[in-house]
């Protein structure tokens, strides 16, 4: 199994997860979509890596997914965040955000700060 | 939790094939594109350009589906699924070659479980009473009188019980009782009786099924009249009658009320019917070298057995330092303890283990076998193995799938191997010797399935591993090229299994030597004269209650009387009564002294006038019984008719005894004494004159010599006015000796209508019981060699076999240039020869070492007795040969033609 960097694939998810949150549910074009917006060029390329991820987060029960029609009235898969997942979402945010603070603070620190 | 739920999810998905996922994520990829592709339609790009950019954004499909499936599911469960798949469709397509591999594997299995079974119920499981390793057995012992292990008198309890130090509890029980059991409206009913101390069962942890154990009031002499059922009894005679508490039995005349009933699986050893108490007296306790008592005690927590032995040590200290003349000053007595279990079991193990390292060796030759099974099998797969691996399958692929297959075949033949034990568990029981312990417990239980299942595994790795490892290893690239039938890799897969064959005939090798060891032991015995004739013999006990039958007269007269009106029975020839039958379990030994002080090296009792004295084998007899029995009168008279109460005191003595005592003089008139003049004090000897010399009888088996036996008129009342009650009837027959039963029923019946008639047995019946447990033995070591000799066999052929297969070409080529048919056969024979000789080499050589463990269960023969060793080489060395034969023909009727042809 080829993994992507946990990094990324962490980020990702808490990405797809926060999608899900903000704009309800969604399909994985949509998804793919809205990452791209946001964060710019890190889903330009490789958008199928998306499809994996959203199995795992099936399959931990943080999201569901249905089938429905899309803009163009074809069937597509539509992902909605589940109870589980809003509390998974909530946790790691909080996580990250003391991950970013700390991590933030470790870069605005200079020499002489530590002397 | 999340990552739980998602390993579930795809271990689910693994077991469970599911063919749309695959679609959705197609349909998915199709939508996500096409999305894409209108969007960037809108942003102008040509409709071709458009799909282009789409694809190239959403990366490589192929890439994601795979990433996608090893999401969905377990890659290593899902491999596994693959494997096992394609194993089963494998093993489908060659159906003689599986069934083979399944059947030997499962007679291995099989046999494994069911020795482990027993070996399990009977050795390894603690016993079912409560913390069981605490529980010890505690002995005396006279060594130097021939007496190792002795039970307690009831004084030497008494003091036991003051001198405690390392055990929380001590109890004491006696078994060998006998008793009338009388119910109204129920015939009378001979039970085996088991008498314990109140606090025995509390002691050991025994809950009773019903009712409860004797209350330490019902212990005391005087008032002890409480019976405990044994479970068979209640459930054969009470019909498992619930309410059977509270009720009464007659036993022997006196009434008795059933306070309980005990639990199925309980038993000290021996088969006891029902458990009263013993009513101890501790004001007038009996003699003190009147040694009954069983005795059990639990250790204390803090104590260790080194403790134990050392605080029983200064216990017999204190007992010869008070009673010097009951315990010699040559530092003769002693007092020691053996962990219940062993106690019970340890008769048993050295067999169970033998037979459990035949099972195995059996076992190892089966795996053998099929692993050279296999290596055939893989040969003419080696195509099969070299396109999946040209196709991209890893080396550890193909071994994962060969090992998985061997897995698959151990598996089943571990399945049908529990349903063989099964069954073999069934015939096992039916066919061990009654008195074996523990055989109630014997089940195939969840311990034994789990160590099926280890052993199935093992098995499968232990013949899959060789032939996986041999076939992943070769070069596939040079599999594609051969052209021909296999030639040079062909030479290390012939190594391999040359080496399997030579270690299944060293396997069969020492398997037939120990089962020629046993035959050879038993016939050994069989030839053993018991010391009496046995045919023709009719063996009947009968008990008389002290009740309705005084000490002395009575008991004399009845057997009198008995034994004149069964002389006119017809059917019958002779008939006496002893007290101890032999090959009965039944004995009684003690004391004799002798008048003649200048017997050398005996012991002195102080308490009888300083005598020298010793332990002996002492019966009491009827005038006929040696008639009957056909014992042999060597000098001097038998016991006649005379010998009564009011004549001189008679003893008649064995050869054994004669000779030990008296090596170079006359036994006969010699002086010697079992018992006291009663009533006089200090002890005097009551002379008894030694009036014939017999031959020696093997009482306790055939195999066992045993003690110097002397036997005494049973009109002649010992210790006091005792005659024994029980006796045993020897009744010589004429015709079938079973046919006269009913006549000597009736006529115990004409003198007293409550006399129930038990343990009625021919004479060869008692011998071939005596024999049951080596012949179990070696019916059992022989199917095994048996299996593991055909086993060989069949490994050998299939070596030779495929050995001349492989070379028809070159046997073709040799006998078109003119070798004849002879020199190819001896060839083909020399080469099955070597391999038959190796096989003898290591397996004489493993015997040498490995018979020596199973010393103790030979009789007459030594583990190395080169007869024995040489014949099973012979008779391996003739199966081999014989099994080589048939392939090398063959290579003598190859036609050169068709085999230079032949590709």
């Amino acid at each position: 199994m080829k993994q992507k960097t946990d990094v990324l694939q962490g980020t990702l998810a808490l990405m797809v997860l926060k999608t899900l949150d903000v704009l309800g549910p969604r399909h994985g074009y949509g998804i793919a979509r809205r990452i791209e917006q946001i964060s710019g060029d890190l889903l330009t390329v490789n958008q199928g890596t998306l499809y994996p991820l959203l199995l795992k987060l099936e399959q931990e029960g943080a999201i569901a997914s249905d089938w429905g029609a899309s803009e163009n009235n074809r069937r597509a898969r539509f992902y909605r965040l589940t109870r589980e997942g809003r509390k998974q979402l909530q946790v790691e945010t909080q996580d990250w955000e003391q991950t970013a603070a700390i991590i933030g603070r470790f870069f605005k620190v200079k020499a002489q700060d530590v002397s | 939790m999340s990552s739980l739920r998602r390993f579930l999810t795809r271990l689910f998905n693994s077991a469970i094939r599911r063919t749309n996922d695959d679609e959705r994520l197609s349909e998915e990829i199709e939508e996500h594109v096409a999305l894409q592709t209108e969007e960037n339609l809108r942003a102008g790009l040509s409709p071709i350009e458009a799909r282009r950019q789409a694809m190239l954004k959403f990366g490589g499909v192929e890439a994601v589906k795979e990433d996608y499936r090893a999401e969905r599911r377990l890659p290593f469960v899902e491999t596994l699924v693959q494997d096992v798949r394609y194993g089963l469709r494998t093993l489908r397509k060659s159906p003689g070659f599986t069934a083979i591999a399944i059947l030997t594997l499962a007679l291995g299995i099989g046999a494994n479980t069911a020795i482990f079974s027993v070996v399990d119920a009977v050795l390894l499981r603690p016993l079912a009473y409560r913390d069981s390793p605490s529980l010890f057995n505690i002995w005396g012992k006279f060594e130097k009188q021939g007496l190792p292990i002795l039970p307690f008198s009831e004084p030497e309890y008494w003091d036991l019980l003051g001198h405690n130090e390392s055990f929380s509890q001590i109890a004491a029980y006696s078994t060998g009782g006998n008793a009338n059991l009388t119910r109204a409206d129920a015939t009378p009913l001979h039970v085996t009786e088991g008498a314990a101390t109140a606090d025995l069962f509390p002691l050991l942890g025994i809950t009773p099924a019903l009712g409860r154990s004797f209350a330490p009031d019902e212990d005391q002499p005087g008032h002890s009249h409480f019976a405990l059922l044994g479970y068979a009894v209640w459930q054969s005679q009470f019909a498992g009658d619930l309410n059977v508490v509270g009720q009464s039995i007659h036993l022997d005349g006196e009434a008795y009320t059933i306070v309980g009933v005990l639990p199925k699986e309980f038993s000290l050893g021996g088969k006891q019917d029902l458990w009263v108490p013993l009513g101890l007296d501790r004001a007038k306790p009996q003699d003190r070298g009147s040694h009954y008592l069983f005795v059990v005690a639990r250790l204390k927590l803090s104590a260790g057995t080194a403790q134990a032995s050392a605080a029983l040590n200064r216990f017999v200290d204190y007992l010869r330092r008070t009673y010097p003349s009951n315990y010699d000053g040559e530092k003769d007595f002693g007092v020691y303890l053996v962990p219940v279990k062993e106690q019970l079991t340890s008769g048993f193990r050295p067999a169970l283990l033998v037979l459990q390292g035949a099972v195995v060796f059996v076992l190892l030759i089966a795996c053998a076998n099929v692993a050279n099974l296999q290596l055939a099998q893989a040969s003419s797969r080696e195509k099969e193995l070299a396109i999946r691996g040209a196709l991209g399958a890893g080396r550890t692929r193909l071994f994962r799938q060969l090992v998985t297959e061997s897995l698959i075949l151990a598996l089943a033949g571990g399945f049908l191997g529990l349903a063989a034990a099964y069954w073999g568990v069934a015939a096992l029981l039916a066919l061990a010797p009654a008195n074996t312990p523990r055989l109630n417990e014997v089940h195939l239980d969840l311990v034994v399935l789990a160590f099926t299942f280890g052993v199935s595994l093992l098995t499968g790795l232990f013949f899959g591993l060789a032939p996986a490892w041999h076939v992943a290893r070769t070069d596939l690239q040079a599999k594609l090229n051969e052209t021909g039938r296999g030639t040079s890799a062909a030479g290390a897969t012939q190594r391999l299994r040359a080496v399997l064959v030579v270690s299944e005939l060293s396997l069969a090798v020492l398997l037939l030597a120990g089962a020629g060891l046993l035959i050879r032991s038993f016939n050994r015995l069989l030839a053993v004269s018991p010391g009496f004739q046995t045919q023709h013999m009719l063996t009947l006990q009968l008990s008389l209650p002290d009740k309705t039958y005084q000490d002395g007269a009575p008991v004399q007269s009845f057997y009198v009387q008995l034994l004149t009106r069964l002389k006119s029975v017809s059917g019958i020839q002779t008939a006496g009564a002893v007290s101890q039958m032999p090959l009965t379990d039944s004995y009684t030994s003690g004391s004799v002294f002798f008048e003649d002080t200048s017997i050398p090296d005996l012991p002195r009792y102080p308490g009888m006038q300083n005598l020298p004295y010793m332990e002996i084998d002492q019966r009491a007899a009827t005038p006929g019984y040696f008639n009957a029995m056909q014992i042999p009168l060597v000098g001097g008279r038998l016991l006649n008719e005379a010998d009564n109460a009011d004549a001189p005191l008679v003893a008649v003595v064995d050869e054994t005894f004669a000779h030990r005592f008296w090596p170079h003089r006359d036994a006969i008139g010699r002086h010697i004494a079992i018992d006291g003049i009663p009533k006089i004090k200090p002890l005097a000897p009551r002379w008894r004159t030694i009036v014939g010399v017999v031959g020696h009888v093997k009482h306790y088996g055939l195999g066992v010599e045993g003690r110097e036996q002397i036997y005494t008129p049973h009109a002649q009342p010992q210790f006091g006015a005792y005659s024994p009650r029980t006796m045993t009837l020897a009744v010589r027959t004429s015709l079938d000796p079973a046919s006269v039963t009913n006549a000597i029923r009736e006529q115990v019946f004409a003198i007293d209508r409550d006399l129930p008639l038990y343990d009625i047995a021919t004479m060869d019946q008692l011998v071939s019981v005596s024999v049951a447990q080596p012949r179990l033995n070696l019916s059992l070591l022989a199917a095994f060699a048996g299996l593991a000799l055909a086993l060989a066999a069949v490994g050998v052929y299939g070596v030779m076999a495929y050995s001349v297969a492989q070379r028809t070409h070159e046997f073709g080529i040799r006998m078109a240039l003119g070798a004849p048919p002879a020199r190819v056969l001896k060839q083909v024979l020399l080469e099955g020869g070597r391999l038959t000789a190796l096989g003898l080499a290591f397996g004489l050589f493993a015997a040498f070492v490995l018979t020596r463990l199973m010393a103790s269960l030979l009789f007459g023969v030594k583990p190395s007795d080169p007869a024995t060793l040489g014949g099973a080489a012979a008779l391996l060395a003739l199966v081999a040969l014989t099994a080589c034969y048939i392939p090398a023909r063959r290579a003598t009727r190859i036609d050169p033609i068709v085999a230079l042809r032949y590709e």
